[in-house]
C-alpha cells in the first residue's frame, strides 16, 4: 500500500481589502492534491472569510477537487461569501456536469471576483 | 468493427491517473471528437481510473490496471480493467436531480460524472475482473 503524505498544494494569498484571493498554482486539482487543498485552504480562511479563489492556472479538476471547494465553500459560511475567479473551460465543464455552476459564484476574473465580494480594486 | 488505438498499463497510483487522461485527449482527436466531448472524455475516464485505484485496488501500486481506447466509427469506447474488489457503484445510473445549495456533499460526485459525461456506461464483472465500458461521440 502506498504511505505517501498529501503533496503540498501551491497556494498564493493576498488581501484585497475584506477579501482574502487565493490563488491555485496547480495545473490539475485532482484526487492527488484534493486532500492537501482543502488543508491548506482551512488555515488560510478564518471562518466567515471573504474567498476568492483564482482557478486560472488550473486546467484540469476532478471530483475530488470539486469535493475539496465543497469543503471550503462550507468553511466560508454562506453562498455569498465564496467566489470563483478564472475558471478554464474544463473545469467549468465539470461543474455543468454536476450542476455546481449554480451552486458557485463564478467569474471572468479576479477583479470581477473581489469587487462582487465588495473588496478593494486593484 | 472497433480499432484498437492504445491500450495502457498502469500502476494503481493516483499520480498515473493523468496519463490516461491525457492518452484519452489524444484519442479523442484521433477520433474526431469536438472540444466538448473531448473535456468530457477526460473528465470520465479520469474518474473511472481514480475510482479503480482508490476503491478497487485500494492505492496499491503493486497491482495494476488497463485502460483500453478503440475507434468505434466516429465514437471513442474507453475499456478499464482491473483485477479489484467489485465495482458495485456502476450497476445503476445515479439521480439526477439538483444539488441542494443548503445539504451540500464533499464527495460522491465521481459516479454521476461518469454517467453525465459519457454517451453509454456498461459495467460487468468477468473472471474476477471489474470491467468499465465507456462510450463517446460527438
Amino acid at each position: 500500500m502506498s504511505s505517501s503524505a498529501a503533496p503540498p498544494v501551491q497556494l498564493t494569498s493576498t488581501p484585497r481589502g475584506d477579501v482574502l484571493v487565493i490563488r491555485v498554482d496547480e495545473r490539475r486539482l485532482d484526487a492527488r492534491v484534493a486532500v492537501g487543498f482543502k488543508s491548506q485552504v482551512s488555515a488560510m480562511v478564518e471562518g466567515g472569510a471573504l474567498v476568492v479563489l483564482d482557478l486560472s492556472a488550473v486546467a484540469f479538476m476532478d471530483s475530488s477537487g470539486l469535493g475539496a471547494l465543497v469543503g471550503v465553500l462550507k468553511q466560508c459560511g454562506r453562498r455569498g461569501d465564496l467566489a470563483l475567479a478564472g475558471v478554464t473551460a474544463s473545469v467549468l465543464e465539470l461543474l455543468k456536469l454536476t450542476r455546481m455552476d449554480r451552486v458557485f459564484a463564478l467569474h471572468d476574473s479576479v477583479d470581477g471576483a473581489v469587487a462582487a465580494l465588495g473588496g478593494e480594486a486593484a | 468493427m472497433a480499432t484498437l488505438l492504445s491500450t495502457l498499463h498502469l500502476p494503481a497510483r493516483l499520480d498515473t491517473v493523468a496519463f490516461a487522461g491525457a492518452l484519452a485527449r489524444h484519442a479523442c482527436e484521433a477520433v474526431g471528437l469536438g472540444d466538448v466531448a473531448t473535456m468530457r472524455t477526460e473528465i470520465a475516464v479520469v474518474e473511472a481510473c481514480t475510482n479503480v485505484v482508490e476503491h478497487a485496488l485500494r492505492l496499491d501500486e503493486t497491482c495494476s490496471y488497463t485502460a483500453t481506447f478503440e475507434a468505434d466509427g466516429d465514437a471513442l469506447v474507453v475499456t478499464i480493467r482491473d483485477a479489484g474488489a467489485d465495482g458495485a457503484p456502476y450497476a445503476q445510473a445515479p439521480s439526477t436531480d439538483e444539488p441542494d445549495p443548503d445539504a451540500l456533499a464533499e464527495g460522491s460526485y465521481g459516479v454521476p460524472l461518469i454517467f453525465a459525461a459519457a454517451r453509454e456506461v456498461a459495467f460487468r464483472r468477468e473472471d474476477g475482473h471489474n470491467v468499465l465500458t465507456l462510450r463517446f461521440d460527438g
